[in-house]
């Protein structure tokens, strides 16, 4: 896997050099778009409407809307008037239990490893965090981006889930039916709470597949094999690694014949006298 | 003792040298196989397939799971190099469309359009024990009982001679040797002068599909080849050019100016960059592939008559 940083989680006077890495990647089959005419993929290009031309990125700055059509414009140097400790750390804030942390905040997923010297210090966090059954909130800031995020143990191996912010969490108040307050029949709930019990099993992550994925899939391949049958692209031949071994061989032999020959041709006084010596 | 596989080993690396030293008893020679330098880790029912930059390739060569099948040892690692053919011969640029592949769809179809090769030439470890410590030769003759090649695993040959090594690699096409003391330890992680290597200058015809300039005249050109039916770039040039060919081209490669890139893997517009239409060939010289397929320490040898899709990579 690729590190996508480097840094150190922090907690209390310890500090564990790490290395993170995503821990899940999205496998949706992606499409091109092409120009129905000619099959070429089309472009997307950044055009100004207000002086009808294409613009370059370094034409390019970024601008907030605060009322419709006036917009304040922010450059880096602003961003970096924004006090930050501009440190690369996980700073452990507190421990809490898991069950204590809804799954509506967590975001996303990613693997940190320790990094060279950290290993004895990452032992000793997840064995103490798997003894007390406690997952920790932290601070995280990666390239200037401050984020909540949760570490907890995994197989042996610090997950960190980023976690959204109370205010990033929408209010269910806002749906339109509002909470279920119908009233029920004790027979439908038996019948209900009985359905759920017969369905009742292990989590077994292994046996749900992405159908619609291998189905796509299946089309997309079958597409491809049949513009194969119209135009017939020359297959490699599998084995002609062998044939060039072989070519090799017989190239290496080749100048060793004429080397051979090149050295009887340079010595022939001996040579021919031997020759001499036993037709005499 | 027997000991479980380690995570990791990096690679031993020969030193590069420009020309093969006089023939000696003590060296074996080996082809240079152009291609991904690759240990598997293998261990009943798994093959782990790690580069010599220590990042993981399992999933981009599914074929070398095979290698459980035809080695008879319960745990061993093997050093070679992942090789894909182009027209016969082994081609990096070729290698590299399979080696950074990993949606299992997308590495399906190419285990059947870019068959590669897994071709070894050490073993480091088996059942249990490091032979890092034998000299190489003994490692050899183990690995030689141990692994059965087939189609996709090849065993790598050691030559007695260097020099005629060297001359048939060239008449070959092929990237260099190697030369490796019959008594050496595997030295992890290290270039070490018990192995050495030799490469020969690689030649690509290319189509030229721009320019640079320094002040009014043309300094380098924009170079590329098809594959695909798709125009790739793969360097600029300039060395090679004598002053009578730069005089030419600044006459000449304006007027087959164009706006827009004929690259496909290279947008417009780049500052700097004059592009032209592709219809220019010229033969190129370069050291070697860099990882990103772009023509290392490139010169131009000379104009060709080639027209522009016969220069294909």
């Amino acid at each position: 896997m690729r590190t996508l940083w480097k840094g150190a989680v922090s907690f209390g006077l310890v500090n564990i050099p790490i290395k993170m890495y995503v821990a899940t990647e999205n496998k949706d089959i992606k499409f091109n778009y092409l120009h129905k005419e000619c099959m070429s993929p089309i472009q997307y290009r950044k055009f100004c409407p207000h002086c009808d031309r294409e613009i370059n990125s370094e034409e390019i700055v970024r601008g907030y809307e605060y009322q419709k059509g006036s917009y304040v414009v922010i450059n880096e140097e602003d961003l970096e008037k924004i006090p930050q400790e501009n440190t690369r750390t996980i700073d452990i804030l507190d421990f809490v239990d898991l069950q204590q942390v809804d799954p509506i905040y967590f975001d996303k997923s990613y693997y940190l490893e320790a990094a060279p010297g950290g290993e004895k210090a990452y032992t000793l966090l997840i064995e103490a965090m798997s003894r007390t059954n406690k997952i920790a909130i932290a601070r995280v800031l990666i390239r200037s981006k401050q984020s909540l995020a949760a570490l907890r143990v995994r197989d042996r191996v610090l997950v960190m889930e980023t976690i959204f912010y109370p205010d990033e969490i929408r209010s269910p108040a806002e749906l339109n039916t509002g909470v279920a307050q119908e009233r029920l029949h004790e027979n439908e709930l038996k019948m209900a709470v009985s359905l759920v019990e017969n369905l009742s099993t292990e989590f077994e992550p292994g046996k749900y597949k992405d159908e619609y994925r291998q189905a796509l899939w299946e089309l997309i391949e079958a597409k491809i094999v049949g513009k194969e049958v119209a135009t017939p692209a020359p297959l490699q031949d599998r084995d002609n690694v062998v044939d060039l071994m072989e070519a090799l061989r017989a190239s290496v032999k080749l100048a060793e014949e004429n080397r051979s020959k090149e050295q009887a041709d340079k010595a022939p006084a001996k040579k021919g006298r031997k020759k001499r010596q036993t037709g005499s | 003792m027997k000991m479980s596989l380690p995570a990791k080993i990096v690679p031993m690396e020969p030193i590069l040298c420009t020309t093969p030293p006089p023939d000696n008893h003590d060296f074996i020679y080996e082809v240079k196989w152009d291609g991904v330098r690759m240990l598997a880790f293998i261990e009943p029912g798994q093959v782990r397939l790690i580069n010599k930059r220590q990042h993981v390739r399992t999933r981009q060569y599914p074929e070398l799971q095979g290698l459980t099948r035809f080695i008879k040892a319960t745990t061993a690692i093997l050093d070679g190099e992942v090789i894909a053919l182009k027209n016969g011969r082994p081609s990096f640029p070729t290698v590299m469309q399979r080696d950074l592949v990993v949606r299992p769809e997308t590495v399906q179809q190419l285990v059947r359009h870019i068959p590669i090769h897994y071709m070894v030439f050490d073993l480091l470890f088996l059942n249990g024990e490091f032979l890092t410590g034998l000299p190489l030769e003994q490692r050899k003759e183990r690995l030689y009982e141990v692994l059965q090649p087939q189609s996709a695993i090849q065993l790598v040959e050691p030559f007695s001679s260097g020099q005629l090594l060297w001359e048939a690699t060239r008449k070959q096409d092929m990237e260099g040797i190697v030369a490796k003391r019959r008594d050496s330890p595997y030295i992890a992680g290290k270039k070490h002068r018990l192995w050495l290597k030799m490469k020969h200058r690689r030649r690509q015809n290319c189509v030229v599909g721009g320019y640079t300039l320094r002040g009014n005249r043309v300094n380098a050109l924009l170079l590329g080849a098809y594959r695909d039916g798709e125009l790739l770039y793969l360097g600029r040039a300039g060395s090679g050019l004598t002053e009578k060919d730069v005089d030419m081209l600044t006459v000449e490669l304006p007027r087959l100016e164009k706006n827009d890139s004929p690259f496909h893997n290279l947008a417009s517009p780049q500052r700097g960059y004059y592009f032209t239409e592709p219809v220019l060939t010229v033969a190129v010289e370069f050291a070697e592939w860099t990882e990103d397929g772009h023509f290392r320490a490139p010169v131009i040898a000379g104009f060709t008559g080639l027209s522009p899709r016969e220069c294909q990579v």
